[in-house]
């Protein structure tokens, strides 16, 4: 019984004792945000081409889920309202599905299944390779030339891809429309512009900071809590990938429910 | 007397509770070519990454140019960083950087107002005098062990460090490469502004190079003092281990059946 105890209790201490390491930084890649600008010279490379892997070459998968998700939602949510004779409202719900909801959430998904496992191997391989300690001999810090950059080129890639899903998205809903309830574009656009407000925009584009910056932070986090061996980097990936897919659940359900209560 | 540049006080450093180091107490005076000698596993590279402040041990201090270093901000660490440079056992280049962007990082985060041609110039000439030119615009991954270290070198030097450590540079090299690395080495270690020290088994380097030797051993340093002294030991005193490093190995021939 003792020695239950006994495993009990050291891991719960591990566990709080990971938590408190975590805060910690979460704490000084914040801070470190704010210093960007005095080491942009050093940290400009990384932040490029974080922007090129993230932003730019995920935009043909992203447009693809966004024109098939759009499509999805005319075709059902027409042949669904049509008969309670509420088609209209199909213009809300592709709003409130595209812009609000699934459009942050499946793009939060791809780019964890995409970018975030590439940053926690990338940097767990670093960290095995010794390429952490030479930048630490330089006295580069780790936070400042390898996690800034890459928080700051998922945010921005994030924000923009948010926005890409978004157009695909609605775009897509207008192809299906147009092929099987034929309906002007202007009168398509304006419909959905009508019925969306800049609250909608706004609350997408929060969605899309708070996940971009939590998906980036976790798995660069786990990426560098690898200690020695290479076997441990799938295992980190792993970590970072159901913690990233539960954090982003959870932000997406806190910010939902406090825009509604706006 | 020469200056001391480096002192380590009381220290002691455990691993998941394994104990590697126990109260090292030592002093690395400027001008010298130190090599730390000792069997595998006995801590030869924790000692040298402490020496630069790259590992914090359990307990104990370290004091580099009068400065106790885990008490100095990280500004002054920073200018501490500025004039040390440290040589992995297996070369830690970057690898999603190309080798001259490898050799710019340190500049670009040491000296941000050197104009990137005068980088283009002093990345070329460092490359030029490892014999690495020809792959400045390849990866890592490109090159074999032997190479990479070269360029790992040129990397460390490329600063003109006032400490240079090296872990095992000769490890798994050619003749060639190991004596064109010795050369640079030598060269560097000649001005009176540099101190190295080096982790090594290299019988070169001894027997060669190096001014002072440190032997390891269960944990503590046996004996840190001059090449001269040591290899004038009698046999008797010799440890085991430098005697094994400068004997010919010697086997029976199998007479031909």
């Amino acid at each position: 019984m003792g020695k239950i105890t006994g495993v009990v209790t050291n891991n719960i201490t591990l566990y709080f004792r990971e938590l408190l390491y975590f805060a910690a930084f979460v704490k000084v890649t914040i801070i470190e945000l704010f210093l960007i600008g005095h080491r942009k010279q050093v940290v400009i490379m990384v932040l490029l081409r974080q922007i090129l892997f993230t932003g730019y070459e995920a935009l043909k998968l992203i447009a693809m889920v966004g024109l098939a998700i759009g499509a999805a939602i005319i075709i059902q949510g027409m042949a669904l309202l049509d008969t309670f004779g509420q088609s209209g409202l199909v213009y809300k719900i592709l709003i409130v599905v595209i812009t609000k909801e699934l459009g942050p959430l499946l793009t939060a998904f791809i780019i964890i299944a995409r970018s975030g496992t590439a940053i926690s191997t990338e940097l767990g391989n670093m960290v095995v390779s010794n390429e952490i300690e030479a930048l630490v001999s330089f006295g580069i810090n780790p936070i400042s030339y390898l996690v800034v950059p890459r928080v700051l080129g998922m945010v921005l890639s994030f924000f923009a891809l948010s926005i890409y899903f978004n157009i695909a998205g609605l775009l897509g809903g207008y192809v299906v429309s147009a092929a099987f309830y034929p309906i002007p574009f202007t009168e398509f656009f304006s419909n959905l512009l009508s019925r969306m407000t800049i609250k909608d925009i706004i609350f997408a584009q929060v969605k899309a900071v708070v996940f971009g910056m939590v998906i980036a932070i976790i798995s660069c986090y786990h990426g560098l809590q690898v200690q020695f061996a290479s076997t441990e980097v799938p295992w980190r990936t792993i970590q970072a990938v159901v913690a990233s897919l539960s954090w982003i659940i959870i932000f997406n359900i806190l910010l939902t429910v406090l825009s509604y209560s706006f | 007397m020469k200056k001391v540049v480096l002192t380590l006080k009381d220290i002691s450093f455990s691993n998941n509770n394994n104990l590697i180091l126990e109260n090292l107490s030592l002093d690395i005076e400027q001008n010298t070519l130190t090599t730390i000698i000792g069997k595998s596993g006995s801590g030869k590279s924790t000692l040298a990454k402490i020496m630069a402040g790259l590992i914090i041990p359990t307990k104990g201090t370290l004091t580099i140019w009068g400065q106790d270093y885990y008490q100095i901000s990280d500004k002054e660490k920073v200018d501490i960083r500025k004039r040390i440079s440290f040589v992995f056992q297996n070369a830690a280049l970057i690898s999603n950087l190309s080798i001259k962007e490898n050799l710019i990082l340190p500049l670009n985060f040491h000296y941000p107002e050197m104009i990137k041609k005068e980088q283009g110039e002093l990345v070329e000439r460092m490359l030029e005098q490892v014999g690495m030119l020809k792959v400045i615009n390849g990866r890592p991954a490109q090159l074999s062990i032997g190479e990479q270290k070269l360029v790992a070198i040129a990397r460390a030097l490329i600063t003109k460090p006032e400490l240079l450590f090296l872990d095992e540079p000769l490890g798994s090299l050619d003749a060639t490469i190991t004596r064109k690395l010795m050369d640079i080495i030598y060269t560097y270690s000649k001005h009176d502004w540099t101190t190295v020290v080096i982790v090594t088994y290299s019988k070169e380097i001894i027997t060669g190079i190096c001014n002072r030797i440190m032997l390891l051993e269960e944990h503590k340093i046996k004996f840190n003092m001059s090449k001269n002294k040591v290899l004038s030991l009698p046999e008797k005193d010799m440890p085991d281990i430098i005697t094994n490093m400068l004997n010919k190995y010697e086997f029976e021939e199998e007479s031909e059946l």
